[in-house]
């Protein structure tokens, strides 16, 4: 199982390298003034494969909402929804610190950076904990009531994008103060949207396949053991939230 | 060992993915093992623009100094990523003569560490956060190695 993983994230982080490489070098083309448009398309379609890529590997928060959607249960278009709001968040965090640090902190981009990014993990592992104490509510009201919820508020859709959405996305915010550096401001922000739709799909696919097993006939049928693992699931993200933040 | 594999797994599953890509290239001699690190052309850019303050495209020492301080030393608290096993025995890595540069729009970073290959050694190169992702791209080694790399991280077993 562990070579497996190690097999699975070396080819991840080898294709992410790969896309670093075609963007910088893209962006070569573009400074020695021998490409036009198709070099702009290639940029934005080469951010968008690496926002695809990039979610699949660790982080990200795929396993927070897995574990949401697989004790909440919901719909596949709040899944859906849920996904890219939270690649939007996670996209528009990156893009405003990397503005405020451009326009403020030339000199110190990289440290700020990651001080930020350190106590931006800090803030979503609170969020990821109280995400967990609203579900044990929730469940514990379900139990009670006996009332499985069908679909997911609005607000609570929020809750779980600014809960793992918050930390900056650092595969965005490179992208856009390598554009930035080079003078393509619009081009980086439009290469950071790409980015956020590629997340986007894979996070919101992530979250779809939750929902699905959740409501399998199988899981269906197990109902009274499936509820109780449930607080399992709980307590686990109670867990990350915890580790995260020591 | 399960157990701490599990802990590794579950370790890199909490943090961010790669942020550095690092090609690296490795000389073993008698006594030292000399680094390479060449940062990717990506991040290399922001770094040479936060660091190359007089924008002449050549780190001067001081310039050397504030990357080294920003970059470099906070990896002492993972013993610099390195990790140096003398047959049964685990030999704290100690960095030294770190120099900076830019060469191919790309920063480098060249230093040595110590070692003296009595036994058979296992040497390795890794984040366990996986902020930084280290690929192996050359080796050069007086004795016989035997190499075991991924996309983000290597060992190799020298026989002297």
């Amino acid at each position: 199982m562990s070579t497996l993983y190690h097999t699975f994230l070396s080819y991840i982080i080898g294709w992410q390298k790969e896309l670093n490489t075609a963007i910088t070098d893209a962006f070569d083309t573009l400074e020695s003034a021998q490409g036009g448009g198709e070099v702009y398309a290639y940029i934005l379609a080469s951010a968008f494969v690496y926002g695809l890529v990039h979610a699949l590997g660790p982080g990200h928060g795929k396993m927070v909402i897995a574990s949401y959607f697989l004790v909440h249960g919901s719909k596949v278009r709040d899944a859906l929804k849920a996904g890219f709001l939270i690649s939007l968040v996670h996209t528009f965090s990156a893009l405003g610190i990397t503005a405020i640090l451009y326009l403020f902190f030339q000199n110190a981009i990289m440290k700020h950076f990651e001080r930020i990014n350190a106590n931006m993990y800090k803030i979503s592992a609170i969020f990821i904990m109280l995400l967990a104490l609203f579900l044990l509510f929730e469940t514990l009201k379900e139990r009670q009531h006996a009332t499985p919820h069908a679909t997911t508020s609005s607000k609570s859709l929020l809750k779980i994008a600014f809960s793992i959405g918050i930390v900056p996305c650092p595969g965005v915010m490179s992208i856009v103060l390598f554009s930035m550096i080079l003078g393509y401001y619009t081009l980086g922000v439009a290469s950071a949207i790409s980015m956020s739709i590629g997340m986007g799909i894979t996070m919101s696919l992530a979250a779809i396949a939750t929902t699905r097993i959740k409501n399998t006939s199988f899981l269906s049928r197990y109902k009274g053991v499936f509820h109780n693992l449930s607080f399992v699931g709980i307590a686990l993200l109670f867990g990350l939230g915890v580790a995260i933040l020591v | 060992m399960k157990f701490l594999c599990l802990i590794v797994i579950f370790h890199l599953s909490l943090c961010a993915h790669p942020h550095f890509f690092i090609d690296t290239d490795i000389r073993i001699e008698k006594e030292a093992i000399y680094h390479l690190w060449r940062f990717d052309a990506l991040n290399s850019k922001l770094l040479i623009f936060e660091f190359d303050t007089d924008k002449n495209r050549i780190l001067d020492t001081q310039e050397q100094e504030h990357f080294l301080k920003e970059h470099i030393a906070p990896l002492a608290q993972n013993h610099f990523n390195l990790f140096f096993q003398s047959g049964e025995k685990e030999i704290p890595s100690k960095p030294i003569d770190f120099n900076v540069s830019i060469a191919n729009k790309r920063l480098v970073v060249t230093f040595k560490t110590e070692h003296l290959f009595s036994q058979s050694s296992i040497f390795c190169t890794i984040d366990g956060t996986l902020y930084m992702a280290y690929q192996l791209h050359d080796v050069q080694s007086i004795y016989a190695y035997e190499a075991q790399k991924s996309d983000y991280d290597f060992c190799l077993g020298v026989n002297p």
